[in-house]
């Protein structure tokens, strides 16, 4: 306790405190969840069940990693959960049209990033258009392409022992899903905490004025991090391919984008921009993930989810403006 | 001395730990203008907000006419005939002159607000005051300045006998400043007493009957103008003497490092202007006449469209402050919250934001290389701050001004450019920046400095261009140059010389 109330007060740049600040109460409150939890549920505190948590939760946190650079940004893409889905469907469909599953892979990254970098990315970084109209718009219309491609039916991948390792299986007893999300999210750490892109994206976010003027290309920076987002759906998108054993252009990864946003606002984002990071984002994705489980756990109906999510998110931002008084 | 029209003593007051007045003791007679002197946070702010009764003392008694009174409430104080004006407008844009002036004592005829009254009302107020506008038009059509006369006439509606003015002119260009002078000198001939803090010597030293002089929350003294100079205001303000304010350096210009020529964007017309090696050059003009703009324009904000622009005798074009840093320029700009600084970072991220730029994307910055930035950059600048690692936005206006010069003298530029860079700040930071400046030019730095602050630009330009309606209508050596040569260039009094009428 001491040590981490020491860690908030030495941390010296605002934007670190204020969003360490968030993360360590919702670090907190998640290390109380886990001890309650721990305590009155015996199956909760099982390898079995946390690496479950890990695993069911894995594609949320790599498209969150996206969204983080997004929101830090100041920007928000809700094409996220849409852009799972259809690279879902160019997934199958590919693997039907008999294109060798490595292949597929990559290409199902590369299209759904090159459709992220020219939409969402052309249009808010270089055309000037609003990203909550032009995200807003392409997750409607990703949505609906991925049905049209498909016929709104689900398409097998259950062919491809590849698909199916990456979504579902296990190496060294850890799966598979739960190694990508760590690396992506230490990719993405580095990135964000390191390099000068990443600082360019906190300046951004912090002042875009004081950005530019100081020989930030503003635009680039906008331009990456939407092409960042629609790259980390597209393995999102070939996770949960692989955990569903199909493409589900209709129910597939439906609302994503708002979990996500959720995870990234818990760990300490805001969409004022300039502050959040990777490890809040993985702090609010495993709380997430664990209150599901707990509610599941504890045999309350799962339609209690959403409300918990709400309540806490909520409170989590509350006590956060009230501590900055 | 019984006739005061108000009179504070023994006034303390303390922000947690920080005090910031300690047994202050100020009076203003009717008929006088009184000036608060001192650097930023030495309380004069504080003072004024005292005797507004915007603020509470924690010890020490105000008197108003003859009444003891140990704090006032802000209506208390309007209800004694206290007047205040903020630093901003604090006007409805959306709504007119008269409308602005009378609101909350609207004339009603039958239930219903009888307009004409109102703006005839509003328009004898700007009358009296000798105020050129009319009730009838929308605030949202004047200039800072004129909103800020606007704003005085609100606060006289109710002929008060003392008005506060705090830094009522730091947003005004000098047409406007005139324009609210007069109107202080006709109140003052009506016997109002009127305090006024301002950052402008220059300002008090015309103005002013009296000035107290406060320092770290202590009353320095309270002395007549006439026995006052500049030299010995600012000796009062920082506690020592200041023997070479200006820090003027004498270097012999070089090579020509930034040319421009004929450079035209938007209303920017025709432009040649050239700095040279080891020279500080001044861009004068009143607001609005283009000085900040051609500074966008050399720095590729808003890129020039027809002209050639010249870096170290190089034709360059330069269509980003990306490009403009890449080739040498840096820029300080006149908003340093809204567009210098990135408020919640630390001194040291905030001082490797330009430098940063050089490197390759995923180039890894460590601390090392934020501290490098700083320690190259604000070397001389003298920052005040408890550790390079405190955010900006705790700093003082000074210090976070200096913060944006030494981001950009991290990049070891060519030229620098910077706009309005003393607005606001104290007397102690000014004197620093100049100093840093002398430092640079000695070393072989082209300095283009924009400024409202036509002192500043005599005692630290070596010449000084002059716009007026986007357009350079003089050059002048500060040497030969006078505020007065330089206000009838930039009033445009040479076009109504050579026409008449100022076209």
């Amino acid at each position: 306790m001491t040590s981490i109330t020491e860690a908030a007060r030495a941390a010296p740049p605002a934007r670190r405190v204020s969003a360490l600040r968030r993360y360590v109460g919702v670090g907190l409150a998640l290390t109380i969840l886990i001890a309650v939890l721990a305590a009155t549920q015996p199956h909760f505190a099982t390898y079995a069940n946390m690496m479950n948590i890990l695993r069911t939760n894995s594609v949320l946190f790599v498209t969150a990693v996206g969204l983080t650079f997004v929101i830090v940004s100041q920007g928000l893409d809700l094409s996220i959960g849409s852009m799972v889905a259809l690279g879902g469907v160019f997934l199958a469909v590919m693997l039907a049209a008999g294109i060798p599953a490595p292949f597929a892979v990559i290409l199902t990254i590369l299209i759904c990033s090159v459709l992220g970098a020219a939409v969402n990315g052309g249009l808010i970084a270089y055309g000037g258009f609003n990203f909550f109209v032009v995200t807003l718009a392409m997750m409607q219309l990703l949505r609906g392409a991925a049905l049209v491609f498909s016929n709104g039916l689900p398409l097998s991948t259950i062919d491809h022992p590849l698909i199916q390792f990456l979504g579902d299986g296990f190496l060294y007893g850890v799966p598979v899903p739960v190694i990508i999300a760590i690396l992506v999210g230490l990719v993405g750490y580095v990135v964000m905490r390191w390099t000068r892109f990443g600082r360019s994206v906190y300046a951004v976010g912090g002042n875009e004025t004081a950005a530019r003027l100081a020989g930030i290309d503003v635009r680039r920076v906008r331009f990456a991090v939407y092409t960042i987002s629609a790259f980390t759906a597209g393995i999102g998108a070939v996770m949960l391919t692989g955990r569903l054993t199909s493409s589900q252009p209709v129910s597939g990864a439906a609302g994503l984008e708002l979990s996500a946003a959720a995870a990234v606002l818990l760990g300490g984002a805001s969409f004022a921009g300039g502050a959040g990071n990777i490890a809040g984002t993985a702090v609010g994705v495993v709380f997430l993930g664990v209150l599901a489980n707990g509610i599941v756990l504890a045999g309350v109906p799962s339609y209690w989810q959403g409300i918990a999510t709400g309540f806490v998110l909520v409170a989590a931002i509350a006590l956060d403006r009230l501590r900055s008084r | 001395m019984t006739g005061a029209a108000i009179r504070a003593e023994g006034i303390c007051k303390s922000f947690d730990a920080v005090v910031a007045l300690n047994g202050v003791r100020i009076e203003l007679q009717p008929g006088e203008v009184h000036a608060l002197i001192g650097e930023n946070g030495s309380g004069k702010s504080t003072l004024l907000s005292i005797l507004a009764g915007a603020q509470a003392p924690d010890d020490g008694t105000i008197f108003v006419g003859g009444d003891a009174h140990g704090s006032l409430q802000p209506r208390q104080a309007r209800g004694l005939g206290i007047a205040s004006v903020q630093q901003e407008p604090q006007l409805a844009p959306a709504l007119t002159v008269g409308e602005n002036i009378m609101m909350g004592r609207l004339a009603v005829k039958g239930g219903l607000v009888a307009w004409k009254d109102v703006h005839r009302d509003a328009q004898r107020v700007l009358d009296f005051l000798g105020i050129s506008l009319s009730a009838s038009a929308p605030v949202s059509s004047l200039s800072t300045g004129r909103r800020q006369l606007v704003e005085i006439a609100k606060g006289l509606v109710d002929e008060p006998r003392v008005l506060l003015l705090d830094e009522a002119t730091s947003s005004l260009d000098d047409a406007d400043v005139a324009a609210l002078f007069a109107v202080v000198r006709t109140l003052r001939e009506r016997g109002v007493a009127i305090g006024f803090v301002s950052h402008r010597l220059k300002e008090v030293m015309t103005l002013a009957d009296r000035a107290t002089v406060l320092r770290d929350g202590n009353l320095v003294g309270t002395l007549p103008m006439a026995e006052l100079d500049e030299h010995r205001l600012v000796s009062m303000m920082v506690g020592r003497n200041l023997d070479t304010y200006w820090h003027k350096a004498e270097v012999t210009p070089g090579k020509v490092v930034l040319e421009a020529k004929g450079v035209t964007r938007g209303p920017l017309g025709n432009i040649s202007i050239h700095v040279r090696e080891g020279e500080i050059v001044g861009l004068a003009g009143l607001v609005g006449s283009g000085r900040s703009a051609l500074m966008r324009t050399l720095m590729g904000v808003k890129p020039a469209r027809i002209g050639e622009i010249a870096v170290a005798g190089a034709p360059v074009r330069i269509r980003s402050p990306r490009e403009a840093h890449r080739l040498g320029l840096a820029y300080v700009p006149e908003d340093r919250k809204a567009e210098g600084l990135v408020m919640g970072w630390s001194i040291l991220r905030n001082a490797a934001l330009s430098i940063m730029n050089g490197r390759g994307p995923l180039a890894i910055l460590g601390k090392a290389f934020d501290r490098n930035a700083y320690e190259h950059g604000s070397t001389g600048l003298r920052i005040k701050a408890s550790s390079p690692q405190q955010v900006v936005r705790q700093l003082s206006g000074g210090n976070q001004q200096k913060v944006v010069i030494a981001r950009e003298l991290a990049t070891s530029p060519r030229v620098l450019l910077l706009d309005e860079p003393t607005r606001g700040i104290d007397v102690g930071a000014k004197e620093d920046i100049y100093a840093q400046l002398a430092t640079l030019v000695r070393q072989g730095m082209g300095v283009l400095v924009a400024s409202s602050e036509l002192p500043e630009l005599l005692g630290i330009c070596d010449r000084i261009y002059v716009m007026f309606r986007c357009s350079i209508v003089a050059e002048l050596k500060a040497a030969e140059a006078s505020e007065g040569t330089i206000a009838y260039w930039a009033s445009g009094a040479h076009e109504m010389n050579a026409n008449g009428a100022p076209s």
